[in-house]
């Protein structure tokens, strides 16, 4: 789970429930024509933007920025140099018995095994890379859209409340009352797409660079291994990927 | 190997080209001292200085980034180039290697050496890979007898020569799978 996230989340419902209740009562924020306008449009909007199964999948794109936990990349990297001191000791075989989780290193791992050649190892493990990020880009920009529009159906919210207000103006006492919950849906509108869509497609967008970061280490890493180079000169190699903190602080481990 | 030796490398049968030379322990001493102060050099190839090798690796990798196809036709070139040379250098690297059978690994190797050493004595070995012909000195110490054949372990060898051992180890590994495979998909 990515406490980051959930702190996030949850930080910011009670400091904006906290100013709310500090202010008056919170019914009044209430407003459930105005949350079926914001919430109702942004999804319609998103239905015509996107794929229906790029929809429905979202709330599965949404759960990686909440559960999706990846393994750091200096354990990737010294996952791969010790199955290059493996295949360096005992054979390119070996690695075959390896128990190995990350299921596109144990797919690296396999073409070694099957004697592929290094050309073909990189072009398939790079496609897939690429293919990947094409996934997770639809992912984000699913978010991001949803993120432009709730705003923007927020404000079609309170245009809708001003012109019903507009029309019935005989009485000037309902016109504070009136104005208020027009102006609801702006707010509805504003928080979704601040604390909610704009913050999980960044959220998923870092997601997904550290997984391209760790795939690019594996296929250097399995490039590396099928050569034959020294562990040593391997992690040197794979080292140069981490950002200088990181890596001072992964030579610190050792 | 025994059970008991703890394995360091993985092993493979392969064609070598070799010469090799039987040493006092006093001359693998005077050797080690020469080399150090810089007096001789253990540079044997007839075709690459020192280093040329990792150089042209190096920056073959960097160029591969950048343009792959490039890369890839001056490597070709590069080894053309090489068998060129090596055609010039045939009669003297056949009068003087030997292209024997071998079991090889980064760490040592057994061949058929034609005589009969003595488990412990130290021998200058110049080993010729193959097809690459990359020539490179080593120092073994003779550490089993079996049959007609003379198990070395590498007492000294340079990192850059190892490591290209090692390469040239994983590449012939890699055919042996391919041809492996290749026979049971028949």
């Amino acid at each position: 789970m990515d406490l980051g996230t959930v702190v996030g989340l949850v930080l910011g419902m009670v400091l904006l429930t906290g100013s709310i209740l500090v202010g008056g009562q919170i019914g009044i924020f209430i407003n459930i024509p105005s949350l079926l306008i914001t919430v109702g449009g942004t999804i319609a909007a998103t239905f015509i933007r996107f794929s229906l199964a790029d929809v429905l999948g979202s709330v599965n794109v949404a759960m990686k920025a909440f559960f999706y936990k990846l393994k750091p990349p200096e354990e990737v990297i010294q996952e791969i140099v010790t199955l290059a001191n493996i295949a360096r000791r005992e054979g390119l075989l070996k690695l075959e018995k390896q128990p190995i989780e990350d299921p596109f290193l144990k797919k690296a791992i396999m073409f070694c095994v099957d004697g592929h050649e290094a050309d073909f190892i990189e072009e398939v493990l790079s496609k897939e890379l690429q293919l990947t990020s094409q996934r997770h880009e639809t992912g984000i920009n699913l978010f991001k859209s949803m993120g432009d529009a709730a705003p923007a159906f927020g404000m079609i919210g309170t245009l809708i409340g001003l012109v019903q207000m507009l029309t019935s103006m005989e009485d000037p006492k309902s016109i504070g009352p009136a104005m208020a919950v027009a102006l609801l849906t702006t707010l509805y509108g504003a928080v979704l797409a601040n604390l909610v869509f704009l913050p999980i497609a960044d959220k998923l967008s870092l997601r997904s660079e550290e997984e391209q970061l760790n795939k690019k280490l594996i296929i250097e890493g399995v490039l590396g291994i099928q050569k034959g180079l020294n562990p040593r000169v391997l992690e040197e190699v794979l080292q140069t990927f981490l950002p200088p903190k990181k890596r001072k602080a992964a030579e610190a481990g050792e | 190997m025994s059970e008991k030796e703890a394995r360091t490398h993985v092993r493979i049968d392969d064609r070598i080209l070799l010469r090799f030379r039987r040493l006092t322990p006093e001359e693998f001493q005077e050797k080690m001292l020469r080399y150090r102060t810089g007096e001789e050099s253990p540079w044997i190839d007839p075709l690459r200085p020192p280093g040329e090798a990792r150089k042209l690796d190096y920056h073959l990798k960097k160029l591969r980034e950048k343009n792959r196809d490039l890369a890839e036709v001056l490597e070709i070139l590069a080894l053309r180039m090489d068998r060129l040379l090596l055609d010039m250098k045939a009669e003297e690297i056949r009068r003087e290697f030997r292209e024997i059978s071998a079991n090889l690994s980064g760490a040592g190797l057994r061949v058929p050496l034609g005589e009969r050493p003595q488990v412990g004595d130290l021998y200058e070995l110049d080993i010729g890979l193959l097809p690459e012909y990359y020539f490179f000195r080593a120092y073994g110490e003779v550490v089993r007898l079996e049959d007609s054949e003379v198990a070395f372990r590498f007492v000294w060898i340079t990192e850059d020569d190892q490591d290209r051992l090692v390469q040239h180890v994983f590449r012939k590994q890699i055919l042996q799978i391919q041809i492996s495979r290749r026979a049971v998909e028949k």
